[in-house]
């Protein structure tokens, strides 16, 4: 087992430290040492150390992280007990205990079908133009949340007079997978869709769920493929809040209720992506970004939790919106991540959740003259 | 399977709290091995378990603590109750494997009573949970120390446990109005609902400090009190401890009521003033914090106002409040990453102490020149602080650390129980007190019935008709192991 200098000492300075143990949110409801930093820093030195062999409650403990990451932010340094877990799911992915959940999903993601379930729906756009320097990206066949967002994402774009093309085969960038430690198949998927950017040679890259923007920033070194120097990459969400603030992109209405944005935390640390105060401006008469520690919400770190333990998701992520929303009136949530609202429709929290460039597009019906 | 873990006992468990909540696989029981006592974290690193649990058991109500402890009775299998795991004493720790009792999904809050200030909550809690919840509502525990985000109400219970503020607050047995409590054979009693009665001796007291082995505290009515409205902080260097101890006496006995005295010794005065600070001085031995809070902004300008006074008289430098103020704000700072001694293979431990304003300063000689000779070529370090003061007199917290301690865990151990035996053995020729607000568990317990003498028998005694069968947290407080040996 190799693991890197970072999460080597990731392993060193939490393994004995129980100080982030009561803010995991999965420990919070698992109650279970082994759920908390400091358990699975000691699992994982005890493996490492082959102290202790993999057991299935062990391995599933590392596919039970939220990866939200709020362990690290009370740290003074950079260790971080998610990237020692992701880590380690390279090494036991090839676990036998892996479970069979995770098994599953690796299946669905190399047949890029459903992974929920759900029926995405025909998510051929018209109109792409096939020549267009813009290039939107999207993983719609996931589930119909995917879908609606990479449709919603379309519909913005084109309100605002940008030309998109768009690929007609389904693609994957790989994020998934190497969040669960399919480093090879990662890889491959990766590599996959920048041969499909290559032969399209756009300018710019639009990735409609920001967890596929992820994969460059977390996984492209790991993976050792690189991303075409000339083509830049951002999320739609980000060209959206772009168009809105240099008056390309106007809404004919706007939400009136009380709405809260709620970013995953891997869209606030890993990609570094803030929301247009113009664009929530645009949308949304009353809403407020909701953090949780700074980290915006405790318990979406990506799509892990979600699709390796559906049970332990709802639990985790129930508690951790209600916490959200302590003694606030809102009425709707808001997210940019569709795996969070994956996650929050899948535990039937009391507050509806929708993805943001959905909830954009409803109020799309002018475009400004001068656009 | 173990030899105590039937599957029949294993088959009881589950019917008892249900089988999500029972646990017998080697990762979980690898992670319920140790707590922070130094020597268990030691025998980790050196790939061996210290001591390792049969099964866990999370149990979800006072009930199924009852049924869980109703079968360890009947079968003779060992109960180690577990909270946040973060003491240092290895109270957590299954010294002779068995159950442990994980309680943290006993969670709840069961009533705030605004009108007496308390509130009800189950013990499985964490502090910081229970203090955000208060705070939200206007209140707060004032039980603050430094694990107040990893350890449990319960844990605070079963160590006697003192925080922060305890100087003024008090420490966790003065804030118990009543207690429920699952007794070793499984009854389930309660205390009176409010102390300071003088029907007999109080009950509360038995069971706080006992650490699990008289019986499982499941649910507790705590004192509150409303946020303080003004809470400030001061700092003073002096130029040798003994003003700076006096000066701390004066303000406990003259009827002042700092919500935080704290005074470092030479060695630590140093370190801070240089390290923490950034000012270089060599002619200062004591650094003092001291902090005032309350709801009336002028009683606590006044109190402060006699305090500074007090340093003064004793040739106290006023270093002002920023300084204080940020070791407020960052006090816990040092426990988080990168900071956390334990994962620096250190030999450590804080040989908490506690004395009469009298022999105190006889007390913090007597120590230092016992380990800093005796140890001297371990390179050990030795300072720290009093905190905790009293009319009476206040707690020296000593820490010590081997930064390159023997590589065999069993030597490492023996170097470090050679260190707390030479530093408390020390303390109490000089009129000194083990004290460990963090619990005697297996670290102390061998020096139980040399502090308590002849009424250590009575204790036992009171052990024995509790818990015949010996099944709660054997190896704790000295207590005898029996036929776990």
């Amino acid at each position: 087992m190799k693991l890197g200098e970072r999460e080597l000492r990731t392993m060193d300075e939490w393994r004995f430290c129980p100080m982030a143990n009561y803010i995991c949110p999965t420990a919070r409801h698992t109650k279970n040492e082994i759920n908390t930093p400091r358990g699975l820093a000691l699992t994982a030195f005890r493996m490492y150390q082959q102290h202790a062999d993999p057991d299935s409650i062990g391995v599933k403990a590392f596919y039970q992280c939220s990866m939200g990451g709020l362990c690290a932010t009370t740290a003074l340094d950079d260790s971080d007990v998610p990237a020692l877990v992701r880590a380690l799911r390279v090494h036991l992915a090839q676990s036998a205990f892996l479970p069979a959940s995770v098994i599953n999903v690796r299946g669905l993601l190399l047949a890029r079908t459903s992974l929920d379930g759900s029926e995405p729906g025909d998510w051929s756009l018209s109109g792409a133009e096939s020549r267009a320097k813009t290039l939107l990206v999207g993983t719609p066949w996931m589930s119909d949340v995917h879908a609606q967002e990479y449709r919603a994402a379309a519909t913005l774009l084109e309100t605002a007079g940008v030309e998109c093309a768009t690929l007609p085969e389904p693609v994957d960038s790989g994020a998934v997978l190497a969040e669960l430690g399919y480093r090879e198949e990662a890889r491959q998927a990766l590599q996959e869709l920048v041969a499909e950017v290559r032969e399209n040679r756009p300018s710019i890259v639009l990735f409609a769920s920001p967890h596929d923007a992820r994969v460059l920033t977390s996984f492209a070194d790991e993976l050792g493929v690189e991303w075409p120097a000339d083509v830049r990459w951002r999320t739609a969400l980000e060209e959206v809040g772009i168009l809105v603030s240099t008056g390309r992109l106007a809404f004919g209405s706007k939400a009136s209720g009380a709405t809260g944005l709620v970013h995953p935390s891997y869209v606030v640390h890993e990609l570094q992506m803030k929301v247009d105060p113009a664009l929530t401006e645009a949308a949304c008469e009353n809403l407020e970004e909701l953090r949780w520690s700074g980290a915006c919400t405790r318990t979406c770190g990506g799509a892990s939790l979600f699709l390796s333990d559906r049970e332990l998701s709802k639990h985790v992520v129930r508690r951790s919106l209600e916490e959200l929303i302590l003694n606030r009136e809102v009425t709707q949530l808001i997210s940019s991540c569709p795996f969070l609202v994956l996650e929050a429709r899948s535990a039937e929290f009391r507050v509806p959740v929708a993805g943001m460039l959905s909830f954009c597009a409803q109020f799309t019906g002018t475009r400004r003259p001068d656009g | 399977m173990s030899r105590c873990l039937t599957p029949m006992v294993l088959n009881q468990l589950e019917s008892a709290v249900g089988t999500d909540h029972v646990a017998c696989v080697g990762s979980v029981l690898d992670a319920y091995a140790l707590d922070v006592w130094c020597p268990a974290m030691m025998h980790v690193d050196r790939g061996k378990l210290y001591a390792r649990p049969d099964c866990v058991v999370f149990p979800g109500s006072t009930e199924e603590v009852s049924r869980v402890l109703r079968i360890a009775n009947l079968y003779g299998i060992p109960v180690t109750p577990h909270g946040g795991g973060a003491g240092d004493s290895g109270g957590a720790v299954p010294a002779y494997g068995g159950i442990v009792l994980d309680l943290k999904r006993m969670d709840a809050v069961r009533e705030i009573d605004s009108r007496s200030l308390s509130v009800t909550c189950q013990t499985g809690m964490y502090q910081v949970d229970l203090e955000d919840m208060l705070n939200d509502r206007g209140y707060t525990c004032n039980h603050l120390p430094a694990s107040a985000n990893c350890s449990t109400v319960g844990g605070f219970l079963a160590t006697r446990g003192s925080g922060v503020l305890s100087s003024k607050y008090g420490k966790i047995e003065n804030l118990v109005l009543s207690m429920e409590v699952v007794l070793p054979c499984g009854t389930v009693a309660r205390t009176p609902g409010v102390p300071m009665h003088s029907a007999g001796p109080d009950l509360n007291r038995l069971f706080i400090g006992a650490e699990g082995t008289l019986g499982v505290i499941t649910e507790v009515k705590l004192q509150i009190f409303p946020l303080p409205t003004e809470r400030r902080f001061r700092a003073f260097v002096f130029r040798d401890l003994s003003s700076a101890l006096e000066a701390g006496r004066q303000i406990m006995t003259q009827g002042l009521k700092p919500c935080v005295i704290r005074t470092y010794d030479e060695h630590d005065t140093k370190v801070m003033v240089k390290n923490v600070l950034g000012l270089e001085r060599t002619d200062v031995a004591a650094y003092m914090i001291m902090g005032f809070d309350g709801m009336q902004p002028d009683i606590v300008a006044l109190q402060e106002e006699h305090a500074v006074a007090i340093c003064m008289n004793q040739g106290g430098e006023d270093l002002g409040r920023g300084i204080a103020e940020s070791w407020w704000a960052h006090r816990y700072d040092f426990y988080y990453p990168p900071h956390t001694l334990e994962s620096k293979h250190f030999l450590y431990g804080v040989i908490d102490t506690i004395a009469s304003y009298e022999d105190i300063e006889r007390v913090y000689e007597a120590m230092r020149t016992a380990i800093c000779k005796r140890f001297e070529r371990y390179g050990i370090h030795f300072g720290g602080h009093f905190s905790h003061w009293y009319e009476w007199g206040t707690a020296f917290y000593p820490n010590f650390i081997v930064r390159d301690p023997p590589r065999d865990a069993y030597e490492a151990m023996r170097l470090y129980n050679d260190i707390f035996e030479t530093g408390i053995r020390a303390a109490m020729q000089h009129g000194g007190l083990l004290n460990e607000h963090h619990g005697i568990g297996l670290k102390l317990g061998r020096l139980m019935d040399e502090q308590y003498g002849e009424l250590f028998s009575a204790f036992q005694a009171i052990k024995q008709a509790l818990d015949p069968n010996n099944v709660m947290n054997p190896g704790k407080l000295g207590l005898p192991v029996g036929r776990y040996a």
